[in-house]
């Protein structure tokens, strides 16, 4: 598409400037399968019989402002993410990232030792290596 | 098409089929403009500096990026919300912005884009004589 200039251009320009290709669009349907929105964070989860390993999607949040919390099986991340605010005079033609505060449990194998839970954030993700207590591991009887 | 393009080599093929079972995902983006740039935000959490493509072909402006979750050794899968996949999300730019300037960083798996408008297309105040 060409672009001609009126001379009225402080008019023109906030619409102007930026567009995005159609085809785009299509792609949003792909969002649901990547992640599937039940929750904010999204959260996916490994373990062993003895650690539990999450990782948590939480990108551009200040690490400061995650809490997280471990309660018996219960492991909750919530805290906050800041909004970019536009300037004085600048327009936001898309917001499609969330803000806000957030909430999030999730149901973990077994109960963790809170004392032993090691979080780690890198390039927006939280991932955390949660052991389970040391008491209720599963262990094999011997028989006498 | 000659016989020579039909025969990629055996790493390229392997390569193409890895990627194309790994999700593509479009990333969420804020876009916002001020008098002097356009800035596009968009949340592409798991994504370095190093896994991070910025391109420009004419007026699009491709953003992709990789995203790796490596399984930790020996643990399974207990409840799965995310994968591995592959960010890539398009643009057309108008001519106002100046190709020449546009920057990419990403931090904490966000990646800014700015994109400066040209120089004599900024709205600028007009002295009265």
């Amino acid at each position: 598409m060409a672009w001609s200039y009126p001379l009225n251009v402080m008019e023109l320009m906030p619409t102007a400037a930026f567009r995005e290709l159609q085809h785009e669009m299509n792609q949003w349907f792909d969002r649901d399968f990547f992640t599937r929105d039940l929750g904010y964070p999204p959260v996916t989860v490994w373990h062993d019989a003895d650690t539990a390993v999450a990782w948590a999607l939480l990108p551009g949040v200040d690490p400061s402002k995650v809490d997280v919390m471990v309660n018996g099986n219960l492991l909750t991340i919530s805290g906050q993410r800041e909004e970019v605010r536009e300037k004085d005079g600048s327009v936001a033609h898309r917001r499609e990232r969330a803000y806000g505060k957030f909430l999030r449990s999730i149901e973990l194998p077994f109960s963790i030792d809170s004392n032993a839970v090691v979080a780690e954030y890198r390039e927006g993700i939280l991932s955390l290596t949660l052991p389970r207590i040391p008491e209720q591991k599963a262990r094999k009887i011997q028989i006498n | 098409m000659n016989s020579e393009s039909q025969v990629p080599s055996e790493k390229g093929q392997n390569e193409e089929r890895a990627r194309s079972a790994q999700p593509t995902f479009a990333p969420r983006a804020d876009i916002l403009e001020d008098s002097e740039k356009v800035t596009i935000l968009l949340d592409m959490p798991g994504v370095g500096p190093e896994g991070l493509e910025v391109n420009l072909d004419q007026d699009t402006l491709s953003v992709e990026g990789r995203m790796e979750v490596k399984m930790v050794a020996n643990l399974k899968l207990a409840h799965r919300e995310f994968g591995a996949g592959t960010y890539r999300r398009t643009f057309t730019i108008s001519n106002a912005v100046d190709r020449d300037r546009i920057a990419a960083s990403i931090k904490h798996g966000v990646v800014e884009l700015t994109l400066p408008k040209k120089e004599e297309l900024k709205p600028k105040k007009i002295p009265v004589r």
